[in-house]
């Protein structure tokens, strides 16, 4: 039941990004046949272009056409250079998807880490020193935008000391920079929320009679703190996930590399319409589907709901 | 130290981020007039020229001063950001209160389509919109408060449902009031300070995307030019002219920066409470103390409890001697603030930073537990102590199967592999009658009913064949079936394997139907002790009395001031030299305030500390 309406939800949300990307071409002010043939173009050549296009039709009828084409994954010619737009978007989905993907491990990793240790040393009120220094630390650095950041880390290991490859996919370590300046920023905001969460599971009474067994530091963390921390991690997971997709999209520009990102802004600038549609959609659709699997995610996980299912 | 660094940001922040923000504001006025031409002209002469004293940050491929660029580029900057922070707060602030005052129906709905939308990244959603406004360099600022629109409407559809909520604006839709009125008359008012804070976060938030949409060239458009566009033509020189890079970087960063910690900070200033400054220094555990030979369990002596250390630190739990001899029942009672509980924590050596404690004896088994956590001390507290909480379910962590709880203790202390500890921990659960104990040890605790939750825990205390049993109110949570399933265990394991039980308690009904020995606790000292029977048959001390006076109701809720008494017991720092309960005394003589009446020892195996008791 629960799963057929998240089922329901997400594909809700998947026909609503459909329409929604199919009306962009109507939103755009003016005619867009005119804007496609260009604005020096002749009457007829412009009512060519609207029958090509379709844009004679009543706009169920486009809809439809729309749909099915994209069920043949047939997303029309790009106006920019008639090639097919599936041969033109090729491996963009794979960079921006490996970046992401590369961008939020390192973010689970490195912030459930330094929030939890962060939440050993400061617990009940110790060192407030290094608490604040922590948040004051993760406030300034998480504030930074990651294009910023980008061009920093940059300037120092790619451009200072020649460490990694400033631009480009030539070499398989060019994915370390933009990874690393996509993560830092969600890396501060998930180790703030995992600091909070980890202080609020050792405030438990079930953490204070796991230390009142005398089990080892590391099991007591290990075992009873972590997988709870965990659980608020992944809840904000799809939400970081998000935040570094849009991150990976203006970082590929910073390093040069050809992803959604690159195609989206290149196709916007010459106003290639089919090419936005599908990168929308892409984009769009990674975002639902990553959302919607935390969700199921959470729910596997979560041992009180797991059983009420079964 | 520490609370005055605290103190100290949390007054500076602000200000600080003010000062940027009104520096800003004043380049962006002024630059523009003092050398907007001199931040367009082309001279092919000056092109790439490192930093100098003409050229403090160097010059860019075209020969144009980098440092003034920046500081022309401020009000575009600065300009587009509140531009678009204006449309989205406008559009947000009428988008949400749409929703705010819808039907409650309506309202779930809007708020799934707002979330569902505040799932996309804002910079993505706003390089789409760019696509359908005309182009120019205002449309970049409306693209972006397009995209912050939807978060702007979700802080104010929770901030005006509080609003909605209370009690005077549900009488004015009682009285007919029509929406927009409701909306501008009762809830904007309401909720304008905590959206002030928001909007200044949000400004920052819009410079920043305004500048990425420049810096991936769907901003504004050249010859215009804002920080974003700056960077990304440094970084396509980068390097060469490392420094046109950075001083855009280092801007956008700064300004995004100020707008968030002024909200920070404004919103530091609507609710103090959350900054209070807490209190700092740790100090040295107690040295250990040799050991000493004790033929008791647990033999306390002048334990003393203060929270924080030094010898201002006021005390919670001043000179109490405990001992608890083998197979030993001994309640702890007093009212809440009477130091029962910091005793017990201070004999498992669990009290919570910052409270420390020190005594002359403090020994389990005959070992010093005051001589640091060594792996020996480690072994000892975990097998032979055990705790119970006030509500024993808690205990349980929800995340783990009961096997791997019941089983730690002994795995961990024991050396016993996982057969035999499974093994145990099924007689465990056999002995608190839990049914189908092999099913409850593969399930997690919300699988059990309440009742069999308390029996897990307390099985998961006995597992590791505890010698003593420091239970905190373990019955305070519970209904009267469960109070007497959970007593009925403690005097089974008593029984059946001789645990000594420490019993600490605010209800003396519960101690009277188990311990065989109650200490009564006052102010952070032991009042009265003895055999439980002739305790509450005839106490001695005038504070036992008004305790046994007023327990004759199950129900009396002792957590809050005795019916029989007035006034309150004094808090810690408060206690004064001589007996701490003479505000409360029907009894107290002048002596009572001057001198601090002794424990002192009375026929049947009694002590009292009270002047007007005879010795
Ligand atoms: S010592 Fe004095 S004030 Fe204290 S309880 Fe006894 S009579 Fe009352």
């Amino acid at each position: 039941m629960r799963i057929l309406s998240r089922l329901g939800t997400m594909a809700a949300l998947l026909a609503a990004l459909l329409v929604a990307s199919f009306l962009l071409l109507h939103l755009v002010p003016g005619d867009p046949a005119v804007r496609i043939a260009g604005l020096n173009a002749t009457p007829e050549q412009v009512a060519a272009v609207r029958h090509r296009l379709g844009l004679d039709l009543p706009l169920h009828r486009q809809f439809a056409e729309y749909v099915m084409d994209g069920l043949r994954l047939d997303f029309g010619r790009s106006f920019r250079t008639g090639e097919p737009v599936t041969g033109v978007i090729g491996g963009s989905l794979g960079v921006t998807l490996r970046l992401a993907a590369m961008g939020i491990t390192l973010t689970m990793l490195t912030g459930v880490a330094l929030g939890i240790a962060m939440a050993a040393l400061t617990r009940e009120g110790r060192r407030p020193g290094v608490e604040t220094a922590f948040t004051t630390g993760t406030s300034l650095v998480g504030a930074v935008p990651e294009y910023v950041t980008g061009a920093v880390l940059a300037l120092v290991f790619a451009v200072g000391l020649g460490w990694l490859p400033v631009a480009g996919l030539a070499d398989p370590a060019g994915l370390v920079l933009p990874a690393v300046a996509v993560s830092l920023a969600p890396v501060c905001v998930l180790a703030r929320v995992i600091r909070v969460e980890t202080l609020a599971v050792l405030a438990h009474d079930y953490v204070r009679t796991a230390r009142a067994k005398r089990l080892h530091p590391v099991i007591v963390y290990g075992r009873h703190v972590l997988p709870n921390a965990l659980t608020s991690a992944l809840t904000v997971g799809g939400l970081i996930f998000a935040g570094l997709l849009g991150g990976a999209v203006v970082i590929e520009n910073v390093f040069a590399l050809p992803g959604l990102g690159s195609q989206l802004v290149q196709s916007v600038m010459a106003r290639d319409y089919p090419v936005v549609q599908v990168v929308i959609m892409l984009l769009g659709a990674s975002i639902v589907v990553v959302n919607s699997c935390v969700d199921g995610a959470l729910r596997l996980l979560d041992p009180r709901t797991r059983t009420v299912s079964s | 130290m520490t609370a005055a660094l605290r103190a100290f940001r949390s007054t500076s922040a602000g200000p600080v981020a003010l000062a940027v923000l009104t520096l800003l504001a004043v380049v962006a006025v002024v630059a523009p007039i003092l050398w907007g031409d001199m931040a367009t002209a082309l001279n092919p002469a000056t092109a790439v020229l490192g930093p100098s004293a003409e050229h403090w940050l160097g010059t860019d491929r075209l020969g144009r001063d980098v440092l003034v660029r920046t500081l022309v580029a401020t009000r575009t900057s600065l300009g587009l950001g509140l531009l678009a922070a204006a449309v989205a707060a406008l559009a947000g602030l009428l988008l949400g209160g749409l929703v705010a005052v819808l039907s409650r129906r309506a309202r779930e709905v809007g708020l799934r389509v707002l979330d569902a939308v505040l799932a996309f990244p804002a910079i993505l959603v706003a390089i789409i919109v760019t696509l359908i406004l005309p182009e120019g360099t205002a449309s970049a600022a409306v693209a972006v408060g397009v995209a912050g629109t939807p978060a702007v409407a979700r802080i104010v559809v929770t901030l005006a449902t509080a609003v909605l909520a209370r009690d005077f604006v549900a009488a004015a839709w009682g009285l007919g009031v029509g929406r927009p009125r409701i909306l501008v008359r009762y809830v904007l008012p309401n909720i304008a300070d905590s959206l002030a804070v928001s909007l200044s976060v949000v400004a920052g938030a819009a410079l920043v995307v305004v500048s990425s949409l420049s810096f991936l060239g769907v901003g504004v458009q050249p010859p215009a030019f804002d920080w974003g566009g700056m960077l990304s033509q440094g970084v396509m020189d980068m390097y060469v002219t490392p420094l046109a890079a950075l001083a855009p970087a280092v801007m956008i960063a700064l300004a995004g920066l100020a707008f968030g910690l002024a909200g920070e900070a404004m919103a530091r200033v609507a609710n103090p409470s959350v900054w209070t400054a807490r209190r700092a220094a740790r100090h040295p555990a107690p040295a250990a103390g040799t050991r000493t030979e004790s033929d008791a369990l647990l033999d306390v002596k002048g334990l003393t409890v203060t929270a924080g250390a030094g010898p201002e630190a006021p005390a919670i739990v001043s000179g109490v001697d405990l001992r608890v001899g083998r197979g030993d029942i001994v309640g702890l009672v007093g009212e809440s603030g009477s130091g029962k509980s910091m005793t017990m924590l201070a004999v498992a050596r669990l009290l919570p930073y910052p409270v420390e404690s020190l005594a002359d004896a403090l020994t389990l088994d005959g070992h010093d537990l005051r001589a640091g956590p060594g792996e020996r001390i480690r072994r000892l507290l975990g097998t032979r102590l055990a705790l119970v909480f006030q509500n024993p379910a808690a205990c349980l962590n929800p995340s783990l199967r009961l096997e791997t709880q019941l089983t730690e203790v002994p795995r961990t202390h024991q050396g016993m592999n996982r057969a035999q500890a499974r093994e145990l921990a099924l007689a465990g659960l056999r002995q608190v009658r839990v049914p189908e104990p092999e099913r409850r040890l593969r399930q997690y605790p919300h699988e059990l009913s309440g009742g069999q939750r308390q029996r897990a825990t307390i099985a998961m205390a006995l597992a590791g064949r505890a010698g003593l049993l420091l239970a905190d109110e373990p019955t305070t949570a519970l209904d009267n079936t469960l109070r007497r399933a959970v007593l009925n265990l403690f005097r089974e394991a008593n029984a059946a394997s001789g645990t000594a039980i420490v019993l600490v308690s605010h209800d003396l009904s519960v101690v009277r139907g188990l311990c065989d020995r109650v200490v009564v606790m006052y102010a952070g000292r032991v009042v009265e002790e003895g055999p439980t029977r002739e305790v509450i048959a005839r106490p001695l001390h005038p504070y036992t009395q008004a305790l046994v006076g007023s327990t004759l109701t199950m129900t009396t809720p002792l957590d809050r001031p005795l019916p029989a008494l007035d006034g309150q017991p004094p808090r810690p720092g408060e206690r004064q030299e001589g007996c701490a309960f003479v505000p409360r005394c029907a009894r107290a003589e002048d002596r009572c305030a001057k001198e601090r009446p002794p424990l002192r020892a009375h026929p049947g195996a009694r002590r009292t500390a009270c002047w007007a008791v005879e010795a």
